[in-house]
């Protein structure tokens, strides 16, 4: 009955409050709206964008055995996880030259007695490199099956089961069908992937929108502090009139972040949904599983603001520490400089796993590009622990029963 | 039957190396209206809060409705009302969400609490103004808004702090009489403030609070009947000389004449028809006066005459 009645009014008093409608609701799609014309484009059509590759395939002259097309016929297998490619065979090597000129293709590949070659009419973009990627990746394979064949024919058996299992090693890590990387590791070196090869539709300015979203999380954190106020002896006035109520205080505060977390989950869902339709850039993950990661975003914030609300007694850091912790944390987690988690990752990867708007953005990340691996499930526990933790901090602060001065 | 339902015994309350409530006893009887009277930063709220359990303190022993007062004693809690020294109400609510948000903290019953509420609307008088936010309100309505929310939930024992504190004297007013109206309906009152003419217009008890600790007790009739000085004579006389003064301290009941510029100022002791007796002498001798006043002494000189200082700093 405390319960329902406190988060009943919290709910109420919240919304009444400007401040909170304007920064928590309305900046996120404010500055959403600022990126979308920054970098929205770029998003569309980034050439990193991963699509499946037209290429040509040529053969100038061919042993009876051509396994590269075997190979490429694999890789453009409609029916198969791993099509990577559209393969159209030319008869000749103009065909194959006009169709290049003209954009139909990307490049096409040239197998001259098995010699495999291609040509590109622009290089150094990802789609010319992962080409020729996969077909390094071919030529070695086949260079080191055929010295084995001839040298240690025996061990054939060994190497074909070892590549096979290293196969399979690369696929778990990436396991999801909509899995740029995963379909990669498969054929081609995977450090390359993981530095370079994004989801499919998934762009690295999204970085700039995911950190929003965790920026629009965390400012959850100054709902709690505000939330808080009438319930603090040490805070407010209305705080005494309602600790020398006969209430519990730790179900009224819980209430009230129920109140604020609900919120916060209502202000995330809308920039989400006007990023996605309003904008029509998308996260690459079902919108249901972002509204879940993005509702424990948003008790991350909130948990977060109880323990600063617990901590801090005066107005003015009530409000400052807050709008401090979510700015620290978001800008880390590349908001205003997109590398700049990777930065961290490189040097410090321990701040990215403390830092909840890094740890929130790389679920989606994570989600988005490779499944639900085990980085993510680590990632969605992190989170958990980041609410229950300054929960059960602040629960100890709060629960004492009266103060040495007020 | 112990009509006591609030005892303080010996309360102690110290701040680092300041002692903000000095070894203070306290006992509120039912029914009465004690006044809880001193200057600023003489203790009066820190008692107040650590009756309440707001605050710890040093040592002491406080006991409410006859039981030991704890932070999680909710039914001692739910007995309690509380109008603290500043308005202490949600910005964001109006006026009857404010009240039903405070009353029920106490009352669960939906119905119960619903009544409660309209009736602290209409005891306060601010039916007219329950759908108003608070910011809508004047200055005296939200006093009576903070009001409403500490008595709504009808408790037997209510704390006023300082609540006409910056209010005009219409509200003041219109307070003092709820309070009484509150009294006059079961309630026991403790009452705080630093105005003397309040607490002594309203308590039926006073206490003296100075320096965190109690300096007198009683009625207002009885702490003034401890002073010496029980009448001040002050008259406007140009011409007088020493010979004059002597003649006018031999009047019974005078006990020191002194002049201050053209006036002339005599203290009584006790007697009654001082005036009449001093006027009487003056006339006989046809001496010309002007103006002629009397005062009876007031709470503050029943301080003065305590602590050596004025009431109100």
């Amino acid at each position: 009955m405390d319960f329902l009645h406190v988060f009943r009014y919290q709910l109420k008093n919240l919304l009444g409050k400007r401040w909170l409608i304007g920064w928590n609701f309305v900046f996120p799609l404010v500055l959403s709206t600022a990126f979308y014309f920054g970098f929205g484009n770029m998003i569309k059509n980034d050439p990193n964008s991963f699509e499946i590759i037209p290429v040509g395939y040529y053969v100038e002259q061919t042993d009876s055995d051509d396994s590269f097309a075997v190979f490429l016929d694999t890789l453009s297998d409609k029916n198969s996880d791993t099509q990577y490619l559209t393969v159209t065979n030319y008869q000749d090597k103009s065909s194959a030259e006009d169709a290049l000129k003209e954009g139909k293709i990307t490049g096409y590949y040239i197998n001259t007695n098995g010699k495999i070659s291609l040509r590109v009419a622009e290089s150094n973009t990802v789609r010319t490199t992962t080409l020729n990627q996969l077909m390094k990746s071919y030529v070695s394979s086949s260079t080191m099956v055929n010295r084995i064949m001839k040298e240690h024919p025996e061990k054939l058996q060994d190497v074909m089961t070892s590549l096979a299992d290293s196969q399979k090693s690369m696929a778990k890590t990436s396991d999801s069908k909509k899995n740029t990387s995963a379909k990669s590791s498969r054929s081609i070196d995977s450090s390359y992937l993981t530095r370079h090869v994004f989801g499919k539709d998934y762009s690295q300015f999204m970085q700039y929108f995911l950190s929003l979203l965790a920026m629009s999380s965390l400012f959850a954190s100054w709902i709690s502090t505000t939330m808080m106020e009438p319930l603090c002896a040490n805070v407010s006035e209305c705080g005494k009139r309602f600790e020398v109520a006969p209430v519990h205080k730790l179900s009224a505060i819980l209430a009230g972040t129920l109140a604020g977390t609900i919120l916060q989950f209502l202000a995330n869902c809308i920039v989400v949904i006007y990023i996605q339709f309003g904008l029509g850039i998308h996260f690459g993950v079902p919108l249901i599983t972002v509204f879940g990661i993005l509702a424990l975003g948003s008790a991350v914030g909130i948990a977060s603001g109880v323990l600063i609300g617990s901590i801090c007694k005066k107005q003015v850091t009530r409000i400052l520490m807050p709008l401090i912790y979510t700015m620290v944390c978001s800008f880390l987690s590349g908001l205003m400089v997109g590398f700049i988690k990777q930065l961290i990752e490189d040097t410090v990867p321990i701040v990215n796993r403390l830092n909840p708007a890094a740890v929130l953005t790389d679920s989606l990340y994570v989600l988005a590009n490779y499944g639900r691996t085990q980085r993510y499930v680590t990632d969605i526990i992190t989170m958990i622990i980041m609410i229950v933790i300054p929960l059960l901090i602040s629960g100890i602060i709060l629960g004492r029963r009266n103060y040495a001065s007020i | 039957m112990n009509d006591t339902i609030v005892q303080v015994d010996s309360l102690v309350k110290r701040y680092g190396e300041n002692v903000a409530v000095d070894h203070f006893s306290l006992d509120v009887k039912q029914g009465e209206i004690l006044g809880l009277l001193g200057p600023n930063g003489s203790g009066k709220t820190t008692t107040i809060n650590c009756i309440l359990s707001l605050l710890n303190y040093d040592k002491g022993h406080i006991q409410v409705f006859g039981q030991d007062m704890a932070p999680d004693r909710q039914d001692i809690k739910r007995r309690i009302g509380v109008v603290l020294q500043n308005v202490a109400v949600l910005a964001n609510l109006t006026v009857e969400e404010n009240i039903d948000f405070f009353c029920g903290l106490y009352i669960k019953d939906k119905r119960e609490r619903k009544a409660c509420v309209q009736d602290a609307l209409k005891f306060t008088g601010l039916t007219d103004y329950r759908k108003y936010k608070p910011k809508k309100l004047s200055g005296g309505l939200l006093r009576r808004l903070n009001i409403a929310c500490g008595i709504a939930h009808k408790p037997e024992l209510i704390f006023f702090d300082e609540p006409t504190v910056a209010v005009d004297p219409q509200s003041r007013n219109a307070i003092l009489e709820g309070i009484r109206e509150m009294n006059r309906r079961g309630s026991t009152i403790v009452y705080t403030s630093h105005y003397m003419e309040e607490v002594e217009e309203l308590c039926t008890r006073i206490v003296i609070m100075d320096h965190g600790k109690n300096v007198a007790e009683g009625t207002s009739q009885s702490l003034k009947a401890s002073l010496k000085n029980r009448e001040t004579i002050r008259i406007n006389m140009p011409v007088h000389d020493d010979a004059l003064l002597s003649e006018l301290r031999e009047i019974n009941h005078i006990y020191d004449v002194r002049a201050e510029g053209e006036d002339v100022i005599l203290k009584c002791d006790g007697g009654e028809h001082n005036l009449v007796h001093v006027l009487s002498t003056l006339e006989e001798k046809h001496l010309p006066f002007g103006r002629v006043t009397t005062e009876l002494p007031t709470l503050n000189d029943v301080f003065l005459e305590i602590t050596g200082k004025e009431l109100r700093d």
